[in-house]
């Protein structure tokens, strides 16, 4: 009983006028991204501009209409906790497309993907954490900068923060930075990627190793395309997995390994794992598991009137309300609290793993990054 | 002195709620997801057709 009312939400009310501005522009939008399209396919030349040369789909609608409502109309104050609790529905889209994946791709693109995963997550924060500790940057700011530009970004700042003994200031300095970066990514990477010809697997790999916020790296590749999309959400969800791992370095690299631990004090780690753990990804690979064996009952999402074939089409949905609730919640002003170290940190660490990742993903080709769906 | 350490460990003391707070809601939203995930399932195991058509032409003004 007790944990079915952990479930729900503690002053419910105040978020539903926000989630249903959410629904009701994330309808709209999809809704426009068919209208363009229609008339694309009936060759009206303004609507093949649109689609073709400005690649105005649901998801660009969505995030830039999001930003330019947030930041020049005068949203209510009512709104905006709702908009905040939009953006996950994109986790139940993320376990939903485990229908698009057999074992077969897990291992091959979930193995380079973790390879890549280990290397930039660990490699960022050690280097990150390493250099913050030579330069006299607070144990505080550098955990949670190493976290956050290692693995995913917002996520990992707050779940870092109480081990490192983070101060208010520094996560607002290291929020801003994340957001500001994810967002300047998501809107400049699918352009880059295009200029220099990369193929949407090998885009998907390189947002997923460069984009920090899960949400952000979703958008940039479900705007590229299709396969894009499948690549980035698997690697993805491997190299989510690894952030209680990211805040376990971070307690040996701060408190154990320097003594800092309070006297008496004793640290579970299993418990901090099992804490950390992001349990929706369970979801995902419980729907690969029974894509991969190939029910007849469950079909696929091939399979015309099965019932995997059904839910393949209710994971945009849960994008456009995530994508909805991402655009109306980028506000300028709290991107200008990025500043200071957390600032030049989050740049260069960015900006390394940015060119880093797209040379590993040109070194390791399509067909390695590629998801068959078998 | 004493005045700014006890702002200090309240700061503390409030960073570290507003943390857990926030993990809490983190570990809440995982639990929804998968709630929602399994739900989509089961209809759409009850009811592929309709499913469907609901998210691929009901939703759709055009």
């Amino acid at each position: 009983m007790k944990s079915l009312k952990s479930l729900i939400v503690p002053n419910w009310r105040r978020y539903v006028p926000g989630f249903l501005f959410c629904l009701v522009f994330a309808f709209l939008g999809r809704n426009l991204d068919r209208l363009i399209r229609n008339y694309h396919e009936a060759g009206m030349a303004w609507a093949t501009f649109l689609w073709e040369s400005a690649q105005l789909n649901y998801v660009v609608i969505l995030l830039l209409g999001g930003i330019l409502i947030r930041n020049t109309l005068p949203l209510p104050k009512a709104l905006l906790p709702g908009i905040g609790v939009a953006r996950p529905v994109i986790k139940p889209g993320i376990i939903i497309l485990g229908v698009h994946y057999v074992w077969a791709d897990v291992v091959r693109v979930g193995g380079v993907g973790l390879a890549l995963t280990v290397v930039f997550i660990f490699g960022t924060a050690i280097v990150v954490m390493w250099w913050c500790k030579r330069r006299g940057v607070s144990d505080g700011l550098g955990g949670i900068m190493g976290a956050g530009t290692g693995i995913c970004g917002v996520s990992a700042i707050i779940a870092t923060s109480p081990v490192v003994k983070a101060k208010p200031l520094e996560m607002a300095y290291a929020i801003g930075t994340v957001l500001l970066f994810g967002t300047l990514m998501l809107f400049t990477m699918p352009y880059i990627g295009s200029a220099i010809g990369l193929s949407e697997s090998q885009f998907g790999a390189w947002s997923a190793v460069a984009i920090l916020n899960t949400a952000q790296l979703v958008a940039a590749a479900e705007w590229y395309g299709p396969e894009s999309l499948n690549t980035a959400v698997l690697i993805n969800v491997a190299r989510i997995m690894f952030l209680p791992l990211v805040v376990l370095f971070a307690l040996w690299f701060y408190i154990l390994r320097t003594g800092k631990q309070e006297p008496g004090q004793t640290i579970s780690k299993w418990q901090l794992v099992k804490d950390k753990f992001p349990i929706f990804i369970l979801g995902f690979f419980v729907l690969v598991l029974l894509n991969s064996l190939n029910l007849g009952v469950l079909g696929g999402p091939g399979i015309v009137g099965s019932p995997f074939w059904a839910m393949d089409s209710a994971y945009t949905w849960c994008f456009a309300i995530g994508f909805a609730g991402i655009g109306l919640s980028i506000s300028i002003e709290d991107m200008k609290k990025a500043g200071g170290t957390a600032f030049r940190i989050g740049v260069s660490a960015s900006m390394v793993k940015m060119i880093l990742g797209l040379g590993a993903v040109l070194v390791i080709g399509s067909q390695l990054l590629r998801v068959t769906g078998g | 002195m004493a005045e700014r350490d006890a702002s200090h460990k309240q700061q503390s003391l409030d960073l570290r709620e507003a943390a857990e707070e926030a993990f809490s809601s983190e570990k809440r939203e995982d639990v929804w997801a998968l709630l929602i995930a399994m739900a989509i399932l089961l209809l759409s195991v009850a009811f592929p057709e309709q499913i469907r058509h609901f998210f691929s032409s009901t939703l759709y003004l055009f």
